[in-house]
């Protein structure tokens, strides 16, 4: 993992030093990677001079092959050659349709499993294949060692979707600085262009995922009012309706996977077709099948794909009424997404907003270079003061008796965001409690998406409903979340952290983590143990310039005790004990953690009057 | 001094450096709430350490939260009544019981849009005058009285949204 260089908190590094970092478009057909030079984003391209690579793995006799290489293996060897992998990401095998995929696949237990001739894979590391082959790109492009990425998903993607793309990313290497929303990112592509302001519709229809995000855009503030969507719609979708169109008049089953590739392949091209001609006509044999000699026409292409149209269409009048606005408050729609070429979906859109679409930034690459121009905003590299309000997009809730959902975090609510509620027992003595987390807007668990669930013990025994326990659900500016139980009627605290599983856990990703790397034990050692003593070395910088700054928050007793804590782990990182430093550092975080909550509230109060308090008196 | 003028005694109208009223000047809080996000936002601590990671979560966190609180007239009194005041719930009087199931009759037979916009302005006049008298109650600081009509502008809210939702829905089906 690259070393994270550390800057004085709300200060940008120095004049001349430039972090690298990037944004990925990690994308269900094809994934992209930017990065801000010379203070443009700019898309990296590959070898080949192709700005976007394949979303595809291919698992070998010989090795694993991906993007452009194992795209050509899809219709040689597509039996070992997975695509569309973002659908499999966080999801179960009941979620999908295992015949979309040329690959068998799968499962069970809120997990997938992938079946290659290399073994059995999960969609996580799949992932991390393409995240890793972008980071080398990258890399190479930009000649040096990258700091950090900000990698998009949609907005509409769940706690279980958002962890495992976060943990493909730990285990491509990559520090992950910040997961933004695709269209959020579009957005930000636009406005730092454009300086423009007011209500935006951000309308994202990528290969597999639909977005529509509603944001108020402000000097300096991009806040997200309200979010919807379809997490498997996409491009995809329409291929599929071709799909249908061409082999409706056809008696015979379609052969093999070949074949089904194929006209999987002829229909994505009648699709991108319609996008320039009126119609398309197909005359084509296919062996065991017989020709196929048909013509399209845009109208009714229109009118075999209008469900899906609308479908799109119901999402932001959603959207917009969950915003508590109208069509007339909108100022702006931006396209984004490879599908929004389709003259069907301009045309549906621009009637009902109402206005022209914005869609002049190339649609594939607008979601890369806005999150590349985020990272470049993150690493502390330019001097904007953008800042990004998002929502989560699914109300979060658990179960509780009758098998029904109690909310507890409605969706759309600004993040970082926390909430509790209390629950009793349910039987006299009753010890322990079964806390079943999910989310989505529907009454019923069943149809939730279920995050996971975990056994609060050693609640004292008292007859039922006594007992008080209090759940609090943290989810954090990535929308990714963390829960804690705790029993406060008697005053003894049971209380547990925990992130919801969804088949990988720490374990595993930490295994997987280590099998990427091939060097030897004391490689590994020794390089831990340099990494810990950057991080330690760089605490201590950190700390005592803050102390620097801010010592008259804080009474000499308190000083005294940091200060004494620096020595401990100064002496510790002189030696070559790892367990050691680590605990030092701990030691000494520990000792910091008032002295930070008042330097934060001292900024506020800094933000609020433009003047700091700099004297104490008790 | 500087125990009061840190979080831990601080209310959320502090926070936003808003006098203690139901009355509040929105324009204030809005440009406040960014000034203090633009400052506390973890984004703005992504090289930071640990614990000021975790702070700046926590802050953000506590901010957005007032924020919420303070821009819904229904939180942001019932905030102040807290404050305040010991109670949290009080019983309705059945004359206005009475009320809230004829409302929720009309609604139930309600079959076509422009009853329901009726029935939703007439919902609004009776939310207006409530709120006035509301206002007045936390003026005198007669708790007990402001949160009686909290309860009633809680009902008369959550009964325009449901109406909301019935039209927006038959407008879509």
């Amino acid at each position: 993992m690259a070393l994270l260089q550390i800057s004085e908190p709300g200060k940008g590094t120095l004049p001349h030093e430039h972090r690298l970092s990037v944004g990925i478009d990690l994308g269900t057909t094809n994934s992209l990677i930017a990065s801000v030079i010379s203070g443009k984003a700019t898309i990296l391209e590959d070898t080949s001079q192709t700005p976007i690579m394949p979303s595809i793995v291919h698992y070998g006799e010989q090795g694993i092959l991906v993007g452009h290489e194992a795209e050509k293996m899809q219709l040689l060897d597509p039996k070992n050659t997975v695509a569309s992998v973002k659908r499999l990401m966080g999801k179960d095998i009941k979620d999908i349709n295992p015949n979309d995929f040329t690959v068998q696949l799968g499962g069970g237990d809120g997990t997938i499993s992938i079946h290659t001739q290399q073994g059995i894979k999960n969609p996580v590391e799949t992932s991390a294949l393409i995240l890793k082959n972008l980071k080398e790109l990258s890399e190479k492009r930009l000649g040096g060692e990258i700091i950090g990425a900000v990698i998009t998903v949609p907005a509409y993607f769940d706690d279980a979707q958002r962890q495992a793309t976060k943990d493909a990313a730990k285990i491509a290497g990559i520090n992950v600085l910040r997961l933004i929303n695709e269209p959020t990112a579009a957005a930000v592509a636009y406005g730092l262009d454009k300086k423009v302001e007011g209500n935006f519709v951000i309308y994202d229809l990528g290969g597999g995922t639909f977005d529509i995000s509603i944001l108020r855009l402000e000097k300096g503030l991009f806040e997200v009012l309200a979010t919807h969507g379809d997490s498997a719609l996409g491009g995809d979708d329409f291929d599929h309706i071709v799909e249908q169109w061409l082999t409706e008049d056809l008696n015979a089953e379609i052969p093999d996977i070949k074949t089904k590739q194929l006209i999987k392949n002829l229909s994505r091209k009648i699709k991108e077709g319609l996008t320039e001609k009126d119609e398309i006509s197909v005359d084509e044999t296919f062996a065991g099948l017989g020709a196929i000699k048909k013509t399209l026409s845009r109208e009714k292409f229109a009118s075999l794909s209008a469900g899906l149209t609308n479908k799109t269409i119901a999402c932001i009048k959603q959207a917009l009424h969950d915003a508590n606005l109208t069509t007339k408050d909108i100022t702006g729609v931006v396209m984004v997404g490879g599908s929004t070429r389709m003259p069907t979906i301009q045309l549906a859109v621009e009637k009902f907003i109402g206005m022209p679409l914005l869609n002049n930034i190339n649609p594939d690459e607008v979601v890369a270079l806005g999150a590349a121009e985020q990272a470049n905003i993150l690493a502390g590299n330019t001097n904007d003061e953008l800042l990004l309000l998002d929502v989560i997009p699914l109300s979060l809730g658990i179960e509780t008796m009758g098998d029904i959902v109690e909310r507890i975090i409605p969706r759309n609510s600004t993040l970082p965001v926390a909430m509790g509620q209390e629950f009793t027992t349910y039987q006299d003595g009753q010890t322990g409690m079964v806390i079943h987390v999910v989310q989505g807007e529907r009454d019923l668990v069943k149809d939730c998406r279920s995050l996971g669930k975990f056994t609060l013990k050693g609640i004292p025994p008292m007859v039922a409903g006594a007992a008080k326990i209090r759940v609090t659900f943290q989810v954090d500016t990535d929308g990714l979340l963390s829960v804690k139980a705790k029993e406060l009627s008697t005053g003894i605290e049971s209380s547990i952290e925990v992130k919801p599983s969804y088949g990988l856990d720490d374990k595993h990703i930490q295994q997987m983590l280590e099998s990427s790397f091939s060097s030897a034990e004391e490689d590994k050692e020794s390089r831990a143990l340099a990494e810990i003593r950057v991080d330690g070395k760089q605490i201590i910088a950190m700390i005592e310039s803050a102390l620097e700054q801010d010592k008259n928050l804080l009474n000499q007793d308190e000083v005294n005790h940091i200060y004494a804590m620096v020595h401990e782990l100064t002496k510790a990182l002189a030696a070559s004990d790892r367990a050691l430093i680590e605990e030092k550092t701990k030691l000494l975080n520990e000792a910091t953690a008032t002295f930070a909550a008042r330097r934060m509230d001292n900024s506020i109060s800094k933000a609020l009057t433009g003047k700091t308090i700099n004297t104490l008196e008790f | 001094m500087w125990r009061e003028l840190y979080s831990l005694t601080q209310n959320y109208f502090e926070i936003f450096g808003l006098p203690m009223a139901y009355l509040i000047d929105s324009d204030s809080l809005n440009k406040n709430y960014r000034l203090i996000q633009k400052s506390v936002h973890p984004d703005r601590f992504i090289s930071a350490t640990e614990v000021e990671k975790q702070q700046s979560l926590i802050k953000s966190t506590q901010v957005n939260d007032a924020y919420q609180t303070l821009k819904d007239p229904v939180k942001r009194a019932a905030y102040l009544i807290g404050l305040h005041y010991d109670q949290d719930e009080t019983s309705l009087p059945p004359e206005f019981l009475m009320q809230q199931m004829e409302w929720e009759e009309e609604l139930e037979e309600c079959s076509d849009e422009p009853k329901m916009q009726s029935l939703f302005n007439r919902i609004a006049i009776e939310k207006k005058t409530i709120e006035e008298y509301l206002q007045i109650a936390l003026n005198k600081k007669d708790w007990g009285l402001s949160l009686g009509m909290l309860g009633k502008l809680k009902f008369l809210t959550s009964l325009s949204v449901k109406i909301q939702q019935k039209i927006f829905l038959m407008d879509n089906s």
